[in-house]
Formats: C-alpha cells, structure tokens, sequence
C-alpha cells in the first residue's frame, strides 16, 4: 500500500467519524442568500410539532460560530455574495454546507444575471443538494439524514440508451 | 371619477398635454414642471392616495423616458395615472417627496434603476445597488445587457447617526439570527430605548423586473410566483389579471372562484403564521406551538388541493391550470376544524397576561404617519386605513360575496394581532361562499398570442395591496413593474419603535409581517 | 393554566414518525418528473416551455441526447403538459438529495 492509498483511508475514517459525531447532534445555521422566502417557511416548518427535527438532535442556532452545517437558500445575489462567504469562513471546520431548494442548486428561474450568482456552489463547496422549489420538510429532513450519513440517497444519474 | 378629471382639468387645463383611458384607467400626459403642485393637488386636496411610482425606458420609440405616477379612487374602482417625459440628455425630474412622504423610495429607485435624479429629493442615497455598484449603469435601461456583471468598486453607505452621552449604535444583519431573509438594521440606543432605527434592504435583489423582460410570456407566471415565496398566489393573479386585461380575456367563472379560494387558502395560512410568530417573540412557547400546528393543518390540506403546499403553479394566463372541484368537502371539513380549532386558540393567547402585556402598546404606529407612507394591508387596517383592494378594486369573483374589512384605530401589536384574526375568520367565510358557489364550466382559455398593449393588475396579498404594471409589445413582455406591498410598509417599522424597547424589536417587526425578498426584487 | 393542561392533554402528540414510516405524497403531488424513454420522441416541446431551462436536447454526429436535471426543476409540470406522447409525468417522489450534481440528472440517448 502506497502513501497516498494510507492517506485515503485515513481521510477516510477521519470523514466517518465527523459524520458519526454529526449524526448524534447537528448544529445548523440557516443562511439566506436571496430567496424568495418560501424556503424560510419549510425551514421554519421544520421546527413545528409536525416535523419537529430537534428528535433527530438537530438544532437550529443563532450565530454561524456555534453550527457545524450551513443551511443556505437562495441563488446568491450579488449583494449577498460577501455576507455568506463571510459566514461560510466564520464556521468552524469540520463544517458541512448544504444547498435547500432549487435556486441553492442552480439558480433556478433566477439563473445566472447581473444581480445573482447562479447557485451556491458558485462561492462555497456545497456537501448536499435538496431539489425541491420549495422541497417539502420531508424533502430536507431527508436530505439532513443524507448529508450526516444516517440515510442513503435514492437517486442516482440514470443513462438510457434507446 | 369623471368629475375628478373635470376638476383637475379646470385648475391644471394648459400643463395635460395629453388624456387616454385604457380599462379603468385614466393616463394623463402632464408637464414634468407642474408635477410636484398636481401631486401635491391629489393627495392633499383631494385626498387620493398615491399607490405607485415607477420609469419606463422609451428612448427607442418615443426618444425620452417617461415616470408614471399611480393614484387610486378607491370608492369608483378607477386610477389615474400621471405621466411626464424626461429627456435622456437631461436626466432630472423633480422630486415630490417633501409634498408626498410616500413617494421616498420609488423616487430613489428610478434613480438606481434608471439613472433619472429626482432634483430636491431629501435622501439622495442608493437604494438597490450597493456602494460597490460602478455609478453610471442603470440595470433598467433598455442598453444594459441582463448578464453584464459589472465590477465592484470601492464606495460608501453614510448612515444616519445619533450622537450624544451613552448613545450606542446596534447593526443587527444581513445574517439574522434566526430563519429569516437578510436585511440590516442600525439601532441608536440609549441603553434599552431605541432614539433611532434606519433599515437598509435590498440584500435579496434578485433583478426580477429585468427577468420579465428577458423571458417569454408562459413561462413569467412562474417568475411571479416566485417574487415573495409565501405571497406567491396573489402575485400571480396579479400579474395574470394584467396580462388578461391587455388581452381584452374574461375568465371563466369557475376560475375566478377558484382563484379567490386559493387566494384566500394562503391569507389564512400567512395570517396564522403571523400570529404563530408573535406567541413565539413573546416566549409563548405553548400558543406558538398550536399555532405552528394550525398552519401546518393548512399547508397540508393545500398540498392537498393543488400539489403544492404553497399553492404554486396554480395560475396561468386565462385562468388555473388544475380544477379543485373534486376536493370541495374536503376543503370545507378542514377549514372547519380549523376554525374551531383557531377561535379557541385565539381565546387563550388573548387571555394570557404574559402575552397581552407585551403586546398592548407595543410597537404603536400612529393613523398619520401610516396614511403619509402609504401604509398598506392589515398593519395599514389595524392604524385606522380602512382600505382593501377586495372590496375598492374588486377583482377575480369577490363581487359576488359577503365579507367584512376589519379595521382597528389602536395601531399596536395587539390592534394587528386582532385584525388578523378577524381576517382569518373572514378568509374561511368567502372560501365557504366560493365553494357553495362554484359554477360549473371550464378553467381556463386558451392564451394565444397576447396584443401590444399596458394594463395595471392588481391584488390584496396576505400584506395588502400588490399591483403590477405590464406593457407588451411583440408578444414579449416590454416593461414590468412589480410593487410588493413590503415596499410601502417597511418605512413604517422606523417610527413604529420608536419609544419601545430592543427586545420588543422582534415583536415588531413580527407583527408588521415584511418580506423583504418581496421588497428587493 | 389548567386551560393550558387542557389542551395539551386533548391534542396528543402530533409529531410524523417520518423517516421511521414512509410518507407518501398523495396523487397529485408535484415531484420529480419521469422521463420514459420508450415513448420520447425527442420533439423539443419539453425543452420550449420548462421556465428555467433544464431539459436540453443536444445533438453529436451519430446520436441524440435529451437530459433533464433536477437541480433547477421547479416542479411546475409544464413539460408533463406540453407532452402529447406521455413521455414526461410528474410521480409522487420527493426525496431527491443528493451529494453530488452528477446524480441529479437523467438522460436518454439515441443514435441517429
């Protein structure tokens, strides 16, 4: 085994146990970076007696210095590009960024302007997309579960040939 | 109404250069000199209130740009719209602000859209683009490609400041706290007493108005619906009644109804999660938990209804685009349990003294300062503005039904609470109506190609008055102008803590209920 | 208080067992559209009316290549509409989250 195979693995596990100690307890700020707000009412929904995601050791907290994911909405507009990366960089590593709805994931309708950046990808790494215009609570409790390792994703590029 | 042209005829006759009337609208071609004096003439003296301001770029077809001024007569379901050319050369129109207070920020949105300076105008400050924005590009200008990404520079934005002994400036922002959109707020405090709040927005400006241009007429419905996400029913019944009204469609009957239900559906829910969001602010863990349920109950059965929880894609040019018909007893069903569920609830937050001390008084926007910043929807009801485009301006099938307007003088949170609540209660009674109603007949025609042409459409979303001004040419949409109520009532917030403290800020701002993606644009 | 106690009592626990139990969104439901290969005929109506654009049609010199990727969707079913062969229908599924981009995509190819 080479060096760099040693150091895969170790990467790795280092990445399994970050996941394992995020699955018990998740700390998630959520950032708007330019939505429309109808992310912000799911995300809100989520903390209702319904969906209620503190079961799941998830909580929503107040300032990007105590969370561990980045919950981000919104395409990225121009004047909201500084503002996020600034949280982004205020986040202690190890830290993931998940990007909720489908204008977090491309742009959406509001695409690539003068105004919006066209996704979040474009300024920070994004660990996990939640498509969905907006997704549905279940939509994002399922793709928290995803992005911490406790479920596996369902859905996977398909190719046909005809 | 025609006795209002006929008057201001008589004491403006030589500065109209011009009278159209287009649906129940009256345009009136004016010189851009005696523009301040015909405002100052309509809003004072004959106490019209001033819905909208907004440019067009017509520099190509008519060699100059023109600024339309929107004035509402209410009781006759009619406008009158001012308009005045300004010269590309000489960019300048006078400002109305000091006359009309209402008129503040759209004037200084021409300017940052457009680059037309509204002379004497009391705060000459950007408004959309950032300090960081090169000066000299105006994003609305017909020459300004929607996917230029002009550079940053380096700029300034001067606040206003507050000195003296023990005066401390608080910036809340963009990044909130809590799951909310970005926007920054600069508090003044004296210890606990806000002396000053200044709010700056425009953090979500997502240039929607230059996307209306650059996408085909179908595919805008979609666009609208996604201004402000949780409004997104009222804003696309807006936009569609003015598309229909340039195209001279009338809507089946079984779409206007079905339209009102939907509008209404999301009127409740918004309307409860206000409420939700209130019991929270105060701490009211137990009230903003059932609350929080109730508008869950809601959300579900709007999915239900339509496929989507906030009744998206629903609307279409010509009417909707899925029939709720079969859904009709179970609509009824819920909404009734709904209702029982929601007077209970609102008997028990309203006697909690924990809660009603720290919404009695709070946040207290007087009817003057409301009617001279055009304060719109419930905020504007609960300050004394008994105004509602239901019932001044009907539209979609609201003439055919029953319902009240409430309207409060007290102007607190309590007042708005309260006002709210009894709209909720409202809401469910015309959706009863509606569905008792419901014609039969089909959903929708068939939108083919839309004629060159200009309406105003407009709506009563769960913040109050939305209006949009469309113009088309070559079946593609030329100009349009979208006013989200947010951006008449977020001025109100700054006088409305006055005299109150920092922790009741959230309340406040709670019980105003902005969007500021809605806003922003 | 005893109102409070009341209540609490009568209304139970009304939290979801979602992800433990399946929730399955009822017929109607505006999720992820299907594209079925067999009918397509790759006539473009999809690729004219999606708002924002993420069904492309491109074309090498031996084969064809619809994809639609679910980044941008908006779910609005307008390409199940404009379809008059049945190929594109919105199913009941929400559970798209994804690590990668990569996998939000489904794609059929036909040689020419």
């Amino acid at each position: 085994m080479t060096v760099e195979d040693e150091i895969e693995i170790m990467g790795q596990r280092l990445n399994d146990k970050i996941r394992n100690i995020f699955g018990r307890s998740l700390h998630i700020r959520e950032v708007d970076a330019g939505s429309c707000n109808a992310c912000e009412v799911e995300v809100n929904s989520l903390s209702n007696p319904i969906y209620d995601i503190e079961r799941f050791g998830i909580h929503i907290v107040a300032s990007p210095r105590h969370a561990d994911m980045l919950l981000v909405t919104g395409p990225v507009t121009r004047n909201m590009e500084l503002a996020l990366l600034k949280t982004y960089n205020a986040t202690p590593a190890p830290k993931l960024v998940a990007a909720m709805g489908s204008c977090a994931c491309n742009g959406g309708i509001f695409a690539d302007t003068y105004a919006s950046m066209g996704g979040v990808d474009k300024i920070i790494p994004v660990d996990v997309y939640i498509p969905g215009c907006p997704p549905r609570p279940q939509a994002v409790i399922f793709g928290l579960m995803v992005a911490i390792g406790k479920l596996e994703q369902k859905i996977s590029k398909t190719e046909v040939r005809s | 109404m025609n006795t209002i042209i006929e008057s201001i005829k008589k004491e403006f006759n030589n500065n109209i250069l011009g009278v159209s009337i287009s649906h129940n609208e009256t345009y009136l071609t004016i010189k851009k000199e005696i523009i301040v004096k015909m405002c100052d003439h309509l809003y004072h003296h004959l106490d019209i209130p001033l819905v909208c301001i907004f440019a067009t770029d017509e520099r190509e077809k008519a060699g100059s740009f023109k600024v339309h001024y929107v004035f509402s007569l209410d009781r006759e379901d009619a406008f009158i719209i001012l308009r005045i050319d300004i010269d590309g050369k000489n960019p300048k129109f006078p400002s109305i602000t000091n006359k009309v207070a209402a008129a503040n920020w759209y004037e200084r949105e021409i300017q940052d859209m457009f680059g037309l300076i509204p002379v004497g105008h009391p705060d000459p400050r950007r408004l959309m683009n950032f300090e960081d924005w090169p000066s000299g590009v105006h994003p609305l200008r017909k020459d300004f490609d929607i996917k230029t990404k002009p550079p940053r520079v380096v700029g300034e934005y001067l606040y206003r400041r507050v000195e003296g002994e023990g005066v401390y400036e608080i910036p809340v922002g963009p990044v909130h706290a809590g799951v909310i959109e970005p926007g920054h707020f600069r508090f003044s405090v004296a210890g606990e007493p806000i002396i000053n709040l200044e709010i700056r927005h425009f953090y979500t400006h997502k240039g929607v108005e230059k996307l209306f241009e650059n996408i085909s007429l179908d595919k805008a419905v979609f666009l609208a619906e996604r201004i402000s996400g949780d409004n997104s029913v009222a804003h696309a019944v807006a936009f569609c009644q003015a598309m229909e009204k340039i195209a001279g469609m009338n809507i089946p009957p079984r779409a206007k109804h079905t339209r009102t239900i939907l509008l209404e559906l999301e009127r409740i829910y918004n309307h409860i999660g206000d409420i939700a969001g209130i019991a929270t602010d105060v701490a009211f863990s137990f009230g903003a938990a059932h609350a929080n349920k109730l508008k869950e109950d809601v959300l579900q059965l709007n999915e239900r209804v339509t496929g989507s929880r906030l009744l998206r894609g629903m609307n279409t040019i010509g009417g909707v685009r899925r029939d709720i018909g079969s859904k009709k007893d179970e609509i009824l069903l819920r909404l009734s349990l709904i209702h029982r569920d929601f007077r209970k609830l609102m008997e028990l937050l309203f006697s909690t003294p924990s809660l009603m001390d720290r919404i009695e008084t709070t946040g207290r926007l007087y009817n003057d300062i409301a009617k001279g910043l055009h304060v719109v929807g419930p905020v504007g009801r609960a300050s004394g503005i008994d105004r509602d485009t239901r019932r001044d301006h009907p539209y979609a099938a609201y003439r055919e039904f029953n319902f009240k307007v409430p309207v409060s003088k007290a102007g607190d949170v309590h007042a708005r609470t309260v006002v709210r609540g009894d709209e909720i209660c409202e809401s469910i009674a015309i959706i009863e109506q509606a569905l008792w109603s419901l014609p039969e007949g089909n959903i929708n025609i068939k939108a083919d190609n839309i004629p060159d042409g200009h309406a105003l459409g407009y709506s009563e979303s769960p913040r109050g008055e939305t209006i949009y001004w469309i113009r088309t040419c070559g079946n593609k949409i030329e100009r349009c102008k979208v006013r989200d109520p947010s951006f008449c009532n977020w001025l109100s917030i700054e006088y409305a803590v006055l005299d109150n403290i920092v922790p009741d800020f959230p309340i406040i701002n709670k019980s105003l209920s902005l969007s500021y993606s809605g806003n922003d644009m | 208080m005893l109102e409070i106690l009341k209540k609490t009592l009568k209304t139970g626990c009304q939290t979801t067992k979602y992800p433990d139990v399946p929730d399955v969104a009822q017929a109607g439901f505006r999720g992820m559209p299907q594209l079925l290969s067999d009918k397509c005929t790759f006539c473009g109506e999809c690729v004219k009316v999606c708002p924002s654009g993420v069904i492309t049609i491109t074309e090498k010199s031996d084969e064809k290549t619809l994809a639609l990727s679910y980044c941008g969707c908006i779910f609005c079913g307008r390409c199940e509409e404009a379809c008059q062969f049945d190929a594109v229908k919105l199913t009941q599924e929400y559970e798209l989250a994804s690590l990668s981009k990569e996998d939000l995509v489904t794609i059929i190819r036909r040689k020419l």
